[in-house]
């Protein structure tokens, strides 16, 4: 079971860890989350932009890759575009095994992909000034590092 | 695709390549599709139509490109009815 979702609503973490224990039932024996938030500090609004054709399919290459790679039995990928504010949610994946080591390389390896495949922008604003953020070199050395291990 | 009633080409932009361009999307009329082959030669007819505020974003080396909703390389075919989109390159998560 996986759900790739594309919202523009805040992400109901306890909704969606509900939600694929009760798709993926009792030969689950981890689920591991990692939750993106938009940091607070100097960051005073965080605007995410989508390719209404690409977006999705992207997301899904993605999981696919993990999919092939780990024994999975679910995965939830929820991802949001508009406008957030400093503590909202950006991102949420979830990833049901039956053994946590499955779980924990699928988790990271998703995280470090949305970071350099996912087509989305991130135009992050501070005070009157704002720009477009862009994915650091260390981005892409932890993503490579996956197709050397 | 479905194909639109023009049958020129549709250019998309997006996030700090809309910017630069100054709109979402521009058609190409059927017209002028008929010199246009590749990615390449649209990137160059856009350049021409939105003048130089646009070259900078347009001609970068990270800009990235998709006919049809798939990603394409600069020497991609193009045809009658295609919807291309240039956009700078992407970060989620």
């Amino acid at each position: 079971m996986h759900r790739i979702a594309i919202s523009e609503s805040e992400i109901d973490f306890a909704q969606e860890v509900n939600l694929l224990r009760e798709a993926v039932g009792e030969e689950m024996g981890a689920l591991a989350s990692f939750l993106g938030t938009v940091r607070g500090g100097q960051v005073t609004l965080l605007e995410l932009e989508h390719h209404p054709g690409m977006t999705r399919k992207s997301i899904e290459r993605i999981v696919g890759h993990a999919v092939d790679k780990w024994h999975l039995l679910g995965v939830t990928v929820v991802h949001r575009i508009g406008a957030l504010g400093p503590g909202d949610c950006i991102v949420l994946v979830l990833v049901a095994s039956q053994h946590r080591q499955d779980a924990f390389a699928a988790c990271e390896f998703l995280m470090d992909y949305l970071k350099t495949e996912a087509v989305l922008w991130k135009r992050e604003h501070r005070g009157e000034e704002s720009h477009w953020v862009e994915s650091t070199a260390e981005d892409y050395h932890r993503r490579d590092g996956w197709t050397s291990s | 695709m479905a194909a639109r009633d023009s049958q020129g080409i549709e250019v998309e932009f997006f996030a700090s390549l809309r910017e630069a361009a100054g709109c979402q999307r521009l058609e190409i009329p059927v017209s002028e599709c008929e010199r246009l082959c590749n990615v390449d030669d649209v990137r160059a007819w856009v350049a021409r139509q939105l003048g130089e505020t646009s070259r900078g974003a347009l001609f970068s080396e990270t800009l990235r490109a998709a006919v049809n909703d798939e990603f394409a390389d600069m020497t991609a075919r193009v045809e009658y009815g295609d919807r291309i989109a240039f956009m700078p390159v992407v970060t989620g998560g």
